[in-house]
């Protein structure tokens, strides 16, 4: 058989040389596959198949060794938890006085996954009371100490249970800088519901953090501290562009500051429109008259979002001198500017309603038709899903 | 030199050519089954590390609105929008789309959800079929129906997205499940990256699986082969094809069934096409274009967990029309965004994500064919050995056996999503069968996608319904 196959390859090369050019790399590779490490090819390719298919064994002897090993593990973890819940669960209501040294037995990962659990599902007196058993667990001694580890896997859990439960007013405010970027969202989540225990200024730069979440729960953070938050944050604002800016304005909305103004109007020029958005519903959130005159400015601006922002923020503020400006933008070639133009006017009752008829008589078809359409609409009827 | 030489060589030449083809294909699996690996792992350690509730308190988190067509789902329409209603979202608004349904749908709708006329301001971004009304739920006010003549599904979608109000929105078919924390994993990336287009999240089969009111409660791998071998290959697509494309920026499909877009990018690029077969994938690539060309955002990417279930089709007849025109839809795609192919304007996804599409993808059932065949032929009219076509079939057998088991190994190792043993080993039973029959058949299904495709038949008829109202120029109360 090998003979014959020889025989072949030979026969194979030879006329492989006469046929054409492209035969020549050919023939080269099918050499080179031939005669690589003195073997045949067929002996290449079934060392191949069969290391491959060794290769399969290994993988489904691991597959199963490995799902008998998590089973394992799950189950033990499964009693683990069932126990630790029924624990807490009867020292929340005072049934079982001997909760604690047993709680204590239950391996610590356990015991964090159900006071987190708890922690999520109760409040007012009851959450204290959790934080009272937390402490008599020494769970929070040990998170404490967690919160100084050098690893991240131990900090993390740490800051979870503190964050959810409450405590930790010696550690976490320093965590609030955690290299780890789940660390450091933990410390800020913890800061919103502790705000007496977190100074401002040291929140604000995670306003200008890269990442959305953490953006995001330090709005919420800022937004917590109310009137204390005012003051570092006008002067954060008066610092910022792009996405701090934008965080930094969506906080000041949440708080409806007017002294936030002022600061805030250096937004009108920021190159981002989501920036220029976030400030136009500050504006109409805040319901100043100073914000009055740069929404009507935002409504001319060269973004369809920030137009339309702009638009509601003045049918809310129901600022007649705007009237004019919004039957203009009726005729905007962006669909949703037009429509928040429209629907402002509707929205701002007599002038608005007025400046609607004149429009829907107009010879401008487009401005006309869209008038016609809104005045069709009934008084009670809700425009948008999202004003 | 006789005409049989010239044959036999030409015979050489083809095989060496299979072979080359079938090295450089596979190294690609290879790679992107590296990738997908480390691509897999940093997404469990991200999801593992945070907690994917902390959107839910926050006000940041964008509006998402679900697009959910249906036509002539009467039947489980209920159960599909209670699961919708019960998702896990700050900021979400569901429009279902009653496509000019023939049964009762909208009645059930209307009877289930408590629905009310909902005046809106109709000035569509996109032309559709005439809307016949907007109806808004009395017991779930975020939740719209549109009800409106019939169109097609891409004809829903677009009714849909001009109503929607999100900054996000997310395509679904009527008959898939989501998992209730699916929007929250979703849309993560999305507050990562500003230059993030769209994201698809990972299906996997509800066949065997047990589902109560809307949710799926126990995951199991069918007993049954089509619906097996289909697991075994959806879990190979999702897991490591798709994830493997994510660093290099080669996404670019997003399924049907679960895909969460930027709506101003889809409605600045005219939504879904009409007259597309593979609407999915062509939305993907002229949104990924757009941003290329515009210097906008173009990335697409996949996510790992896995946040959808969707039924597979479990008899031959069905899934060889759904596979036929899924590369239909492939076929045409492709052709109508050939200007990206080798373009080095679009960067990766011109000079390697284009071709390998087309060579590997959309080629892959001519070549193996050819492969075949000519082996077949070169050995009644040349000397061709079928020992080493055994061989060479055995290595190819090998290898996509190998790949599909570190698949499903990966699964172990994060997701666990088939937690019993019998199901694993249901998993290496199917894996193990898929070459086995399956795959010819598959060879045969997107064979036939491609004839359709280069001769313009197949279901086109009912994809070129034509005459729609050119309404952007008319607003109406609806």
């Amino acid at each position: 058989m090998m003979q014959a196959q020889r025989g072949r390859t030979q026969s194979q090369q030879q006329t492989i040389h006469a046929f054409l050019p492209l035969a020549f790399g050919v023939d080269a590779l099918s050499r080179f596959v031939r005669n690589f490490g003195g073997l045949e090819t067929t002996d290449l390719v079934a060392a191949a198949v069969f290391g491959l298919l060794g290769g399969c064994a290994v993988i489904s002897f691991t597959l199963f060794a490995h799902a008998l090993y998590r089973q394992r593990v799950d189950r033990v973890r499964d009693n683990h938890l069932e126990r630790a819940r029924a624990l807490l669960a009867g020292g929340l209501i005072g049934e079982n006085s001997t909760w604690a040294s047993q709680f204590r037995k239950i391996p610590r990962a356990v015991q964090h996954q159900v006071m987190v659990d708890a922690g999520r599902a109760l409040a007012g007196a009851d959450r204290d009371r959790l934080i009272e058993m937390a402490g008599e667990t020494d769970l929070l001694s040990l998170a404490e100490r967690d919160c100084h580890s050098k690893l991240w896997w131990h900090r993390l859990p740490a800051a979870r249970l503190f964050a959810t439960i409450g405590g930790g007013t010696a550690v976490m405010p320093s965590l609030l800088d955690d290299p780890h970027r789940s660390v450091r969202i933990e410390a800020i989540r913890w800061a919103e519901k502790n705000p007496s225990h977190v100074q401002v200024p040291s929140l604000l730069p995670h306003l200008g953090s890269p990442d959305g979440i953490e953006r995001a729960v330090t709005v919420m953070a800022v937004a917590a501290h109310r009137d204390a938050a005012v003051a570092p944050l006008a002067s954060f604002i008066t610092s910022q562009h792009g996405l701090g800016l934008q965080a930094a304005l969506q906080a000041a909305e949440a708080i409806g500051d007017p002294a936030l103004i002022a600061p805030s109007l250096a937004a009108m020029d920021d190159e981002a429109p989501p920036t220029r958005q976030a400030l136009a519903r500050f504006l109409a959130n805040v319901a100043s008259p100073a914000g009055e005159g740069p929404l009507m400015v935002l409504l001319r601006d060269q973004s369809s979002e920030v137009r339309v922002s702009a638009a509601r923020g003045l049918a809310h503020l129901r600022i007649a001198a705007a009237v004019p400006m919004l039957a203009q933008l009726m005729a905007d070639e962006d669909r949703d500017s037009r429509h928040a133009a429209g629907l402002a006017l509707r929205a701002m009752g007599g002038p608005g309603l007025l400046t609607l008829r004149r429009v829907a008589h107009e010879p401008h078809p487009r401005r006309s038709r869209l008038a016609k359409a809104i005045l069709r609409l009934p008084a009670d009827a809700t425009m948008e899903a999202h004003p | 030199m006789t005409f049989a030489d010239v044959l036999h060589d030409f015979f050489i030449v083809v095989q060496i050519a299979s072979i080359l083809y079938f090295a450089l294909a596979n190294s690609f699996y290879g790679i992107t089954m590296i990738l997908a690996t480390r691509e897999v792992r940093r997404a469990i350690v991200e999801s593992t590390n945070e907690d994917s509730y902390l959107l839910l308190g926050t006000r940041m988190s964008p509006t998402i609105t679900v697009l959910a067509p249906a036509y002539n789902e009467a039947g489980t329409i209920e159960e599909s929008i209670r699961s919708l209603l019960g998702l896990h979202y700050p900021e979400l608004e569901i429009i279902v789309v009653n496509d000019g349904s023939k049964d009762e749908t909208l009645d059930v709708l209307r009877d289930r959800f408590d629905l009310i006329p909902e005046p809106r301001l109709y000035e569509p971004d996109i032309p559709t079929k005439a809307v016949r009304g907007v109806y808004r739920s009395r017991t779930n006010p975020d939740m719209l129906v549109v009800d409106k003549e019939n169109g097609g599904k891409a004809d829903a979608l677009n009714a849909a997205l001009n109503l929607a109000r999100g900054t996000l929105v997310c395509a679904i078919d009527a008959d898939t499940i989501i998992t209730p924390d699916a929007l929250l994993r979703m849309v993560r990336p999305f507050l990562r990256d500003p230059k993030l287009l769209a994201a698809g999240g990972t299906l996997r089969i509800v066949n065997a699986c047990v589902v109560r009111e809307g949710w799926v409660r126990e995951s199991h791998v069918s007993r049954r082969p089509l619906p097996g071998i289909q697991t075994v290959e959806y879990l190979r697509a999702f897991l490591f094809g798709r994830m493997g494309l994510n660093p290099i920026g080669g996404n670019l499909v997003i399924s049907g069934a679960f895909g969460l877009f930027r709506r101003d990018a889809v409605l600045n690029t005219g939504g879904y096409a009409h007259d597309s077969i593979g609407e999915d994938m062509e939305l993907v690539m002229r949104l990924r274009r757009a941003g290329k060309e515009t210097n906008g955002p173009d990335r697409v990417i996949s996510i790992p967990d896995p946040v959808a279930w969707t039924e597979v089709p479990s008899d031959l007849r069905t899934l060889g029309k759904q596979r036929a025109r899924w590369h239909q839809g492939l076929g045409e795609s492709l052709s109508r965004h050939k200007r990206m192919f080798m373009n080095p304007r679009y960067g990766l996804m011109g000079t390697v994500i284009m071709p390998y599409f087309t060579i590997v993808e959309l080629l892959a059932p001519v070549i193996e064919l050819i492969g075949i065949a000519s082996i077949l032929i070169g050995h009644f009219v040349s000397n061709v050995s079928l020992v080493w076509a055994l061989w060479f079939f055995l290595f190819a057998y090998a290898y996509g056996l190998f790949l599909t088991l570190m698949t499903i190994l990966l699964d172990e190792l994060t997701f666990r999503m088939y937690p019993r043993i019998r199901d694993r080993a249901l998993l290496l039973l199917w894996a193990t069968a898929e070459y086995l029959g399956y795959r010819q058949l598959t060879v045969y299904w997107r064979l036939k996608g491609l004839i359709r495709w280069m001769t313009g038949t197949g279901s086109w008829g009912e994809m070129k319904r034509a005459g729609f109202k050119s309404s952007t120029e008319e607003p109406q109360v609806v």
